[in-house]
């Protein structure tokens, strides 16, 4: 029953169809991981003016005569044509493909899923290339009338994909109405997506027009009638973009005065997602349309009251495999720096992956020597590098990495430096990579590191060195000698200070610890320390009172 | 040669804060500890996030204004760093019922900025200082003032990183829990003067101990005005960063476990007129 393309004397459906291309499948599930820059999108449209008994529209691609993607949608009542006939209904699909010739079926069907009686199915051929989009309209004819168009424009894909694109009501609209739009994007890789909207071309001379974006949602209005071209582009973190281009036609409708800006924030209420609260940046963290800025009395004066937009990108990291830890010379330079780098950024998951590795370097004198400068070098620089260095160095167990320990664990603490609340800001940082740096020298656990252990305990300058170096005794002796832990007491009690004996007595909250076992231990420890409870807190003379104090201020100098 | 190594140490350690001496020098914008950007290597520069996150902690662009007010994806700079330790604090906690001090929704309501049950309104500034590392002063009129400093942003410093940093809007945020209520906690900057039993500074507080699941995740505010059931700056600071140590999301980098560990370990040892109370994190090396 499709007749030709006269599209002004149609009383009929006009189905657009946008095809795109795929090299590997047309779609991907959860946990697969296709590369996307194969894919390319599709996008299928139908319109027609008497719909009769159609509900829905079934799109079949066909590659020959094997049927490779279907997809149904609801018809959507009133699209006006392009050239400015009204009362059109229609439907779209944004379908992903192979490149390759295809075959594009639109079938009319009835609410109870059977074939309309009285609109028959419309077809076109079409090609999709690798990364492009072809933009395929197709118009269904009922009863006896009508004729078939294609039209095809170019869209170009690239990583990420652009795997949707909402147009509401439709992409053929009428002066002052507005036309709601939602680009739908997939990335294989961690991190968010940034969207980027404008208008590419305008009839000429146009009239006025008003295009809000706001992440991957923005509206559009024009005052006047004619074809505009806008584009939609998305980009990743690594800066890679996939760009899609469309049409949008505006036809004379009931108005051409409806460019008010009630809040005079610059966007004209008919786009603004916000129209009575000024948000020039149209901020809408949650993604929905709705401005931040009229998200109840709460935003606005209240801040933190919104709940930040989620899922949280961390929540997709794929965790990187672990680079092997080998080499000599210049070799188990660069393989200690990567690994260092990996391990700093590995998961909570990959920790018994690292020992391992680290293991297997034991006996690797240069790898533990390229750690150790890596070590000098952050510290003072980069606290944290050093730190996840010192921390690899104490689990190899090699004697490069030990001396190099012991030599921090040897730094006189500084004298110089800010001072804040009586500490010394220089200090703290040493202490703290000194404190690790015991960790690796007690793990080695061998009599002579015990005796250090217990030298330390007695002498080091550094109060938080000596805690750890008992922490760390009670730990490994008690590890390497089975039931040991009172004769590690034994030993630490003939060598620790009278004013830290709490530190043999206090419990380690172990990662993975119930809070029945650390409770029990918390309890243990106020048993044998009545005196660590704390005095009740006491009442101060009211809030008000507080006013221009500085709470952990230096005050000014006089 | 053991000589000439802690020379170079000693050297090393004071560098940043020799170069950049006195107590306003600007903070350090060249880099972002590593640390920092194992975390945000884990989100990128997340827009919908600082673009909440500016208003869940009140920044203003006068305060943050060239330290990445409008280069919010640059690393480096402060307001980047700040939202960084933000996304650790609003989404780095597993929030395990048997094993966590306290919950995600505490510790957002004690740093972010919103009037709750743990504090009046407040907002979050930025100082140019390299002595003290944060700050919380109640204002007569409007919001009150939680300013961080350099300390917490300068890589070479043990506290440049994003648990550190949350940590320290922990210990800010507490002390707008003692303003809120009323509660005295000293006189020495809203602390108690030291040296004083286990405590070697000069500005101590009290461990108020209690056990894991004493308090339902949301409730870190109640007390009943006795020493069993209540907190301390450096408590709700050490309590937040062993959280972070031990029951951090699976994704949460090695380099801010470590060093929320290394933090709170040295900062319980020493800090606490009652004592440590408690250690936490893995003695093992790695």
């Amino acid at each position: 029953m499709c007749r030709g393309h006269a599209r002004a004397t149609l009383s009929a459906l006009l189905l657009p169809l946008i095809l795109g291309a795929c090299t590997q499948k047309t779609t991907s599930g959860p946990g697969e991981n296709p590369d996307p820059s194969q894919y390319g999108v599709a996008k299928l449209s139908i319109i027609g003016g008497s719909t009769d008994d159609v509900a829905s529209i079934r799109f079949d691609i066909f590659a020959g005569t094997q049927l490779t993607e279907t997809r149904t949608v609801a018809l959507q009542p009133k699209q006006p044509l392009p050239d400015g006939g009204a009362g059109m209904s229609g439907a779209d699909a944004f379908i992903v493909l192979r490149p390759g010739t295809y075959r594009a079926v639109a079938t009319p069907l009835q609410a109870n899923g059977t074939s309309s009686a009285v609109c028959a199915s419309a077809e076109s051929t079409a090609t999709v290339s690798l990364g492009a989009t072809t933009d395929v309209v197709l118009v269904m004819i009922c009863s006896d009338q009508g004729t078939g168009a294609i039209d095809v424009t170019g869209i170009l894909t690239h990583q990420p994909v652009l795997t949707n694109l909402i147009l509401q009501p439709s992409k053929y609209t009428t002066t002052c109405e507005r036309v709601s739009m939602q680009a739908v994007a997939r990335t294989v890789d961690p991190g968010p997506l940034l969207y980027s909207w404008s208008v590419v071309s305008a009839p000429v001379p146009a009239g006025a027009y008003a295009l809000r974006a706001s992440g991957a949602t923005s509206a559009f209005v024009s005052t006047a009638p004619g074809a505009f071209t806008l584009r939609v582009e998305v980009r990743n973190l690594a800066g890679v973009s996939a760009a899609l281009t469309f049409p949008i036609y505006v036809s004379v409708g009931s108005s051409t005065q409806c460019l008010t800006d009630t809040d005079q924030d610059g966007v004209p209420d008919l786009v603004d997602n916000c129209p009575t609260v000024p948000n020039p940046g149209q901020e809408d963290s949650v993604g929905d349309g709705i401005g931040d800025a009229c998200r109840g009395t709460t935003v606005v004066g209240s801040p933190g009251s919104v709940q930040p937009a989620g899922p949280n990108p961390s929540s997709f990291l794929t965790e990187k495999a672990p680079p092997a830890l080998t080499g000599t010379g210049a070799g188990a330079k660069t393989s200690a720096l990567e690994f260092l780098a990996w391990a700093s950024a590995s998961t909570v998951n990959q920790r018994e992956p690292a020992r391992s590795i680290i293991a297997s370097a034991s006996n690797n004198d240069d790898i533990a020597r390229a750690l150790a400068d890596a070590a000098a070098e952050a510290i003072g620089r980069d606290h944290s590098r050093a730190l996840v260095a010192i921390s690899i160095l104490g689990e190899m167990r090699n004697q490069v990495a030990v001396d190099f320990l012991r030599k921090v664990i040897a730094i006189s603490p500084p004298t110089e430096g800010p001072v804040y609340e009586g500490e010394n800001l220089a200090e703290t940082s040493l202490v703290q990579l000194q404190a690790k740096a015991v960790d690796g020298l007690g793990y080695l656990r061998n009599a002579g590191t015990n005796e250090e252990l217990l030298r330390l305990v007695q002498g080091h300058p550094a109060r938080g060195v000596r805690a750890e170096a008992i922490r760390s005794f009670l730990f490994n002796f008690s590890e390497s000698a089975d039931g040991g832990t009172q004769e590690a007491r034994a030993l630490l009690l003939k060598n620790v200070r009278q004013d830290e004996l709490i530190f043999i007595d206090r419990p380690n909250h172990l990662p993975g610890e119930s809070s029945r076992t650390f409770n029990a231990k918390l309890a243990a420890y106020f048993q044998l320390h009545p005196e660590l409870v704390a005095p009740n807190p006491e009442p101060g003379h009211g809030a008000s009172s507080d006013a221009g104090t500085i709470f952990d201020g230096v005050p000014p100098e006089f | 040669m053991t000589t000439n190594l802690r020379r170079i140490f000693r050297a090393a350690l004071l560098l940043s804060v020799l170069t950049t001496s006195g107590a306003h020098a600007v903070c350090d914008q060249s880099a972002a500890s590593t640390a920092d950007q194992d975390l945000w290597n884990t989100h990128g520069c997340w827009q919908a996030f600082f673009l909440w996150e500016y208003r869940a902690y009140d920044e203003r662009g006068g305060d943050w204004s060239g330290r990445g007010w409008n280069d919010a994806c640059n690393s480096r700079l402060e307001y980047p760093k700040h939202w960084n330790a933000s996304y650790l604090v609003t989404y780095g906690l597993l929030d395990n019922l048997a094993q966590s001090w306290h919950g995600t929704v505490d510790y957002r309501a004690a740093g972010e900025a919103r009037s709750s049950s743990f504090h009046n309104s407040l907002y979050h500034t930025v100082v140019d200082d390299n002595g003290i590392f944060g700050s919380f002063s109640p204002q007569v009129f409007g919001p009150d003032r939680l300013a961080t400093s350099c300390p917490l942003y300068d890589p070479g410093v043990s506290n440049a990183n994003p648990a550190s940093r949350g940590g320290d809007y922990m210990h800010e945020g507490w002390h707008a829990w003692l303003h809120k209520y009323g509660w005295n906690n000293g006189n020495v900057g809203g602390h108690r003067p030291g040296p004083q039993g286990n405590c070697t500074f000069s500005a101590c507080d009290y461990f108020y101990f209690h056990g894991v699941g004493a308090y339902a995740f949301g409730a870190m505010y109640q007390t009943d005005g006795t020493a069993n059931r209540f907190h301390s700056p450096n408590q709700a600071q050490v309590e937040y960063l062993c959280d972070i140590s031990d029951q951090p999301k699976a994704w949460v980098p090695a380099s801010v476990r470590l060093a929320a560990a290394a933090d709170a370990n040295t900062r319980a040892s020493q800090r606490f007129i009652n004592g440590p109370g408690y250690s936490c994190g893995d003695p093992r090396p790695w």
